[in-house]
């Protein structure tokens, strides 16, 4: 059904009350209590009339605070939203910051946080606190109401698929994920082309494959070594490939010997076999993602796994390589997931602070970013995809991305997991177990048991709030 | 007048005395009293939860072990900073051949000043990146090039230096309980590129010591015939007992820190890798605040804060008393 803000179904407990209030109708304090009980947040202040072109009733130049987060996709999508949001609504203001969990933690704690956070950057701010302490807009609201472009079509029908599960914590969505990234083993074309090699579909293809550039001196495989986070993924994507998504499931519920399942053990296994063939470059465990990345675009290896944001963070040093992506190939003869899944996840999360002074403009404000023109804009600049279906058509922002996305879009199956997001300790315990394994300091049994073992403690810590998959 | 005076004095003291309660008894207050709470750092309504938190460091696997490497950085690091500092500082000063011009230090000794200090005057960023570049793990690193054109190291097989968590120079590992003390090849890493850091400065500071000393002392024992050797360890040494220990504490205290080169130059989200074999106990607190995994993870950081600061306070008292200066020479 879709709710158009003029019909009667907008008339909710909470408007009929405000307005009532307003009208005198009832005595402040029992209007303050009554409006304490408010679950959607714009409890707070004046709000303007809401009306099918204004869906939240944002006030005109009540102001809006943004906190952006200065980082891989830049400042310009963050300038060009501002610009179209105070044409419509007067003054508007973004904040940048490189670190938004140190810079914000004291506002949501002093209890005046920005209108809307780009909760982005290395260290974020764990969502389940602030859940846990009411101080996040339930995002309902916005999905449900009409997109930007198309009256009567909901927000969330305009997002690709998952996005709204990706920002779900206990169940209700609090984080917006804007960007949708696309992950995949990445390789030099022009390399290929030039010695006649294809991408491999089977782990008999990849053997041949790289025992053929290992007789040329060239590593098949590199790894971003000191950040683990990169490796984590493949073993992940591995897993999902070999075991399907049941494999993945056990592992987000923290199952007793999730990570002891035949799926992992075909995963890390071959994880081992390409460091004991010695198709692994050279120490690329103590390598940075940029040195590693070069090694592919420099033809000294040929697979290196990364999001689609490769091409614009080596922009500089590319030269003419031209890159592809290749889909998780066949790790074991009997995988329970199709060649051709593919990992997509939307990230860049972005929340509406419960206690900001202005929460309609914060709803309006992502509103606007997901309206066309903005996410049309947010691929130009940022040369990445937002979440907004069909945003990119047309644009040749470069090969390898159109490729990327159309892989996405064929694909049989999208892997995801979620425990990263949840359980930020065992996410690192198998990103440094992998790269263990990969530097070749540990067998498959040892990293089966270590990371086991940080999942049972992870388990067993009432401290650790735990969270279930809606899609199991 | 006394009384006008005490104004006067009271009005100069008033703003760093604000300063001071403001930016640092408060936070230090602060963390102290979240350190027994379950506060998160977002949430105003925590509650006091006693000493809990304490409790679970005892259990914590990871800062044991990191604890372990301070204590190993504490052992290694000064000793060896002011052994190079005190033998560079003689040899600049008293070390050179003594002739008619009486003593003085070897020849340029001025331009290894110069260059000994260099370190101290770059940023922590800097030393991250110029050492990074130095002990990269492929053929692109100086020293794993050195070592390849020497033969000493194969072209497929480089040295892994900061991302090399194996024990160093066949040292044991040792489990007492859930503690694990051992000495990985990255740790030994930092502690080479800490000393190369610190001993500028050290060599300033004896420097300066040793030219406070009457170069007649020094003449006098090179007439009776006392070789280098001898005038260090009997004239120099005993002279400059208050300076080393001066030394002592203030490395030790930076033994106990040793953040800034850990989140500098070691893998992993936050540095202390790989696999936690170059955690210290600072490290171990910021990854507590910063990716947090309880949720009250911001009051079992503060508590980790405070246990640290106990740490290096019974240190700093250990090592005063130890080094408590006994009879002062008057020259």
């Amino acid at each position: 059904m879709t709710v158009s803000p003029d019909s009667p179904s907008d008339l909710t407990r909470r408007t009929v009350l405000r307005r009532a209030a307003a009208a005198g109708l009832l005595a402040t304090p029992a209007a303050g209590f009554l409006a304490a009980c408010g679950d959607d947040g714009s409890t707070d202040g004046a709000t303007g009339e809401k009306t099918k072109d204004n869906p939240f009733g944002v006030a005109k130049d009540k102001g809006l605070e943004v906190a952006g987060f200065d980082g891989g996709f830049g400042k310009d999508y963050f300038e060009f939203n501002k610009t179209k949001f105070s044409g419509k609504y007067g003054k508007a203001e973004v904040k940048y910051s490189k670190l938004i969990l140190t810079d914000y933690q004291p506002r949501f704690y002093g209890g005046n946080p920005p209108d809307v956070l780009n909760n982005s950057s290395p260290e974020t701010i764990p969502v389940g606190n602030l859940v846990k302490g009411d101080q996040l807009v339930d995002l309902t609201e916005l999905l449900n109401s009409d997109s930007y472009d198309e009256p009567g079509k909901k927000v969330k029908d305009t997002l690709v698929a998952g996005t709204v599960e990706s920002g779900l914590h206990d169940g209700k969505p609090y984080t917006l994920n804007y960007a949708y990234s696309i992950y995949a083993h990445w390789y030099n074309q022009t390399l290929f082309d030039k010695e006649g090699w294809k991408a491999p579909k089977t782990w008999a293809e990849f053997t041949t494959l790289a025992e053929a550039a290992k007789a040329k001196g060239i590593a098949a495989y590199t790894f971003q070594g000191i950040h683990s986070w990169y490796i984590h993924n493949v073993v992940n994507e591995w897993i999902w490939k070999v075991g399907g998504k049941s494999a993945i499931v056990a592992i987000d519920h923290l199952e007793p010997n999730a990570w002891k399942s035949e799926a992992v053990k075909g995963a890390v296994e071959h994880l081992a076999e390409m460091v004991g063939k010695g198709w692994v470059q050279a120490g690329a465990a103590g390598l940075d993602h940029t040195t590693t990345q070069q090694a592919v675009i420099d033809g000294k290896a040929l697979f290196i796994w990364c999001g689609s944001w490769l091409e614009g963070e080596m922009a500089k040093t590319i030269g003419n390589a031209k890159l592809s992506v290749a889909a998780p190939w066949d790790i074991t003869t009997a995988d329970k997931a199709k060649f051709g899944t593919i990992h997509a996840a939307p990230g860049e999360g972005f929340v509406v602070p419960k206690k900001a002074k202005n929460t309609a403009g914060g709803l309006e404000f992502l509103r606007m970013m997901l309206s066309k023109e903005s996410a049309r804009k947010f691929a130009e600049l940022t040369k990445s995809l937002p979440v907004v279906k069909g945003a990119a058509d047309g644009l040749t922002i470069s090969s390898a991305l159109t490729s990327a996305s159309k892989a996405a879009a064929e694909a049989p199956e999208v892997i995801t997991w979620f425990y990263e997001g949840w359980y930020p300790t065992l996410q690192k315990a198998v990103g440094t177990q992998a790269t263990e394994l990969m530097a070749g300091r540990i067998t498959p049994a040892q990293f089966m048991d270590e990371v086991q073992k940080a999942a049972d403690a992870v388990a067993k810590d009432d401290k650790i709030t735990k969270q279930k998959r809606t899609d199991a | 007048m006394r009384k006008g005076r005490g104004w006067f004095i009271t009005g100069f003291l008033i703003a760093p005395i604000v300063l001071y309660v403001v930016y640092v008894l408060l936070p230090y207050g602060a963390t102290a009293l979240f350190s027994v709470t379950d506060f998160d750092g977002l949430n105003p309504d925590w509650k006091i939860v006693g000493f809990e938190n304490f409790g679970n460091l005892l259990d914590d696997e990871v800062f044991l072990r990191a604890i372990g490497h301070n204590v190993v950085v504490l052992t290694i690091f000064p000793i060896i900073t002011i052994l190079i500092a005190l033998f560079f500082a003689f040899m600049l000063n008293v070390g050179g051949r003594s002739d008619k011009a009486g003593v003085r230090g070897v020849f340029g000794s001025s331009i290894y000043k110069f260059i000994f200090f260099f370190p101290q005057v770059m940023s922590i960023a800097i030393v991250a990146v110029i050492w990074r570049r130095v002990l990269q793990s492929n053929d692109g690193g100086m020293l794993n090039a050195l070592l390849m054109k020497l033969g000493l190291v194969e072209q497929n097989d480089p040295e892994l230096f900061l991302a090399d968590p194996t024990p160093a120079f066949g040292t044991p590992q040792i489990h007492i309980g859930s503690m694990t003390l051992d000495i990985p090849v990255v740790l030994v890493c930092l502690i080479a590129i800490a000393v190369w850091g610190s001993v500028g400065f050290y060599l300033v500071l004896f420097s300066a010591a040793m030219q406070s000393i009457p170069k007649d002392i020094f003449e006098a024992a090179t007439l009776d015939g006392a070789t280098r050797v001898q005038s260090f360890y009997k004239v120099t040494l005993p002279l400059l007992r208050d300076h080393v220990s001066v030394a002592w504490v203030y490395l030790g205290i930076a033994a106990l820190d040793f953040y800034a080169l850990v989140i500098g130059l070691t893998p992993d989200p936050g540095g202390g890798g790989p696999n936690h074999a170059s955690e210290v106990m600072s490290s171990v607190m910021m990854s507590n605040v910063l990716r947090p995994s309880r949720y009250d993870a911001f009051a079992y950081a503060c508590a980790t804060g405070i246990s640290i600061a106990i740490i290096t306070l019974l240190f700093a008292a250990l090592q005063f008393r130890v080094t408590r200066s006994r009879d002062k020479i008057e020259f």
